[in-house]
């Protein structure tokens, strides 16, 4: 009479099988871990390059909704401010320097709904190209703008972080 | 009987016996009844044992050598399942991240190339008509274009025209034709992209026969070809 107990261990004694069940676990192993970042924290940028206020403002509240979703510590958002968009974070005394049509925008609402954003954890990064093609060539029209945001081309910005995974999103 | 006579027998039972020798058999079992009962009782005998024997039964198989493989060809194909469900889901990550596209000399090009190519490509949506905002693009996009020469870095830039946009590369309305085409000369890895839909709704709904700036290269659909372009990992700016 067959032995069908014997079968059974004869196929848990193979090595090979444990080799099987090795490879399986490191990949579920891997996989959990390669997988893990990219549903933790979404990674957005934000290229805002309009001159128009009320447009501005749109744009902010866009990127205010999108953290109420997600939660402050669910997304890493940079704002990439770059052509007539770097107005958004002009103090009014920059006015005089602006070439007609565009307004110094960091006032008012927009300037409280920035230091809420900036508070929740969200990045503004400066085109200083942008900034001098506008006549602005001092900082101090800036609304508190860190050097390290004060980047050479809003254009490489938005390459390098596009590259680096971010998903580009134009409001 | 003589012993010939048994093999005779036999033979004869067994109709192994040439018809001639048969013929003989048949007439000594004539002259013989001793042998001819003989003969009757061994084909009787065979006849038995070819009855009893006529459907003999298949050798009976090891029942638990089956369940045994059975149970090894399960747990394989279990293994081979988890193996093809974690692969499935590790490899499409991989696959969109790594995946670039490496243009032919046209700037058209579908070769798949691998992350391992470092070259950087752009692709820039123009639906603007603002000739202000046009110039600072073009402006940008020379600036790139020269400093990723300069440094020996390799540079890819699609301008895509659509809708509004299209302003730029037409010859009635562009303030840049001679700009464009400087630019376009000098640059290879630089090119103008048009849409054709944005040109056949313009004959359609307003009757104007778009003529563009020969530079111009003319796409089926401008939204298509970003989102394309996206898809092959190109960064994307909207202008």
């Amino acid at each position: 009479m067959y032995d069908r107990q014997r079968e059974f261990r004869f196929a848990w004694k193979c090595p090979l099988w444990f080799c099987f069940a090795g490879l399986v676990g490191l990949l579920v192993w891997t996989g959990a871990a390669y997988a893990a970042p990219d549903s933790a924290r979404q990674q957005v940028v934000y290229h805002i390059s309009d001159g128009d206020p009320d447009r501005q403002r749109s744009a902010l509240r866009n990127v205010a909704n999108h953290l109420n979703i997600l939660g402050d510590d669910g997304a890493d958002i940079v704002v990439v401010l770059q052509g007539d968009g770097v107005t958004l974070l002009l103090r009014p005394d920059a006015q005089p320097q602006l070439p007609g049509g565009l307004s110094a925008n960091a006032t008012g609402e927009v300037r409280i709904g920035i230091e809420d954003l900036r508070l929740r954890g969200v990045r503004f990064e400066v085109c200083a190209h942008s900034l001098a093609r506008r006549g602005i060539d001092d900082d101090r029209y800036l609304l508190d703008v860190d050097p390290a945001d004060l980047v050479p081309s809003g254009i490489d910005e938005l390459v390098r972080l596009q590259r680096a995974g971010y998903t580009y999103i134009k409001p | 009987m003589s012993s010939s006579n048994e093999l005779d027998l036999n033979a004869f039972v067994d109709g192994e016996l040439t018809a001639d020798q048969q013929a003989e058999f048949l007439e000594a079992m004539r002259d013989d009844p001793e042998l001819a009962r003989q003969a009757c009782e061994l084909g009787q005998l065979k006849a038995q044992l070819r009855l009893a024997y006529a459907s003999p039964p298949p050798p009976r198989l090891r029942g638990g050598a089956r369940v045994g493989a059975s149970w090894r060809a399960i747990a394989a194909s279990g293994i081979l399942l988890v193996l093809g469900v974690v692969a499935g889901w590790l490899l499409p990550d991989d696959v969109e991240r790594n995946r670039f596209v490496v243009l032919d000399a046209d700037g058209r090009g579908q070769t798949p190339a691998t992350a391992a190519n470092d070259e950087t490509r752009i692709v820039f949506h123009l639906t603007n008509a603002d000739p202000l905002v046009a110039a600072e693009l073009l402006d940008e996009v020379e600036g790139m274009l020269a400093a990723y020469q300069a440094d020996h870095r390799p540079l890819r830039v699609e301008v895509v025209s659509h809708s509004d946009g299209l302003a730029l590369l037409r010859q009635s309305l562009t303030a840049y034709g001679t700009r464009i085409h400087e630019l376009a000369q000098r640059f290879p890895n630089l090119t103008f992209v048009a849409c054709r839909n944005t040109i056949d709704r313009l004959r359609v709904e307003r009757g104007i026969e778009v003529r563009l700036v020969p530079d111009a290269e003319v796409i089926d659909s401008g939204v298509n070809h970003v989102v394309r372009r996206q898809k092959e990992g190109w960064s994307y700016i909207r202008v």
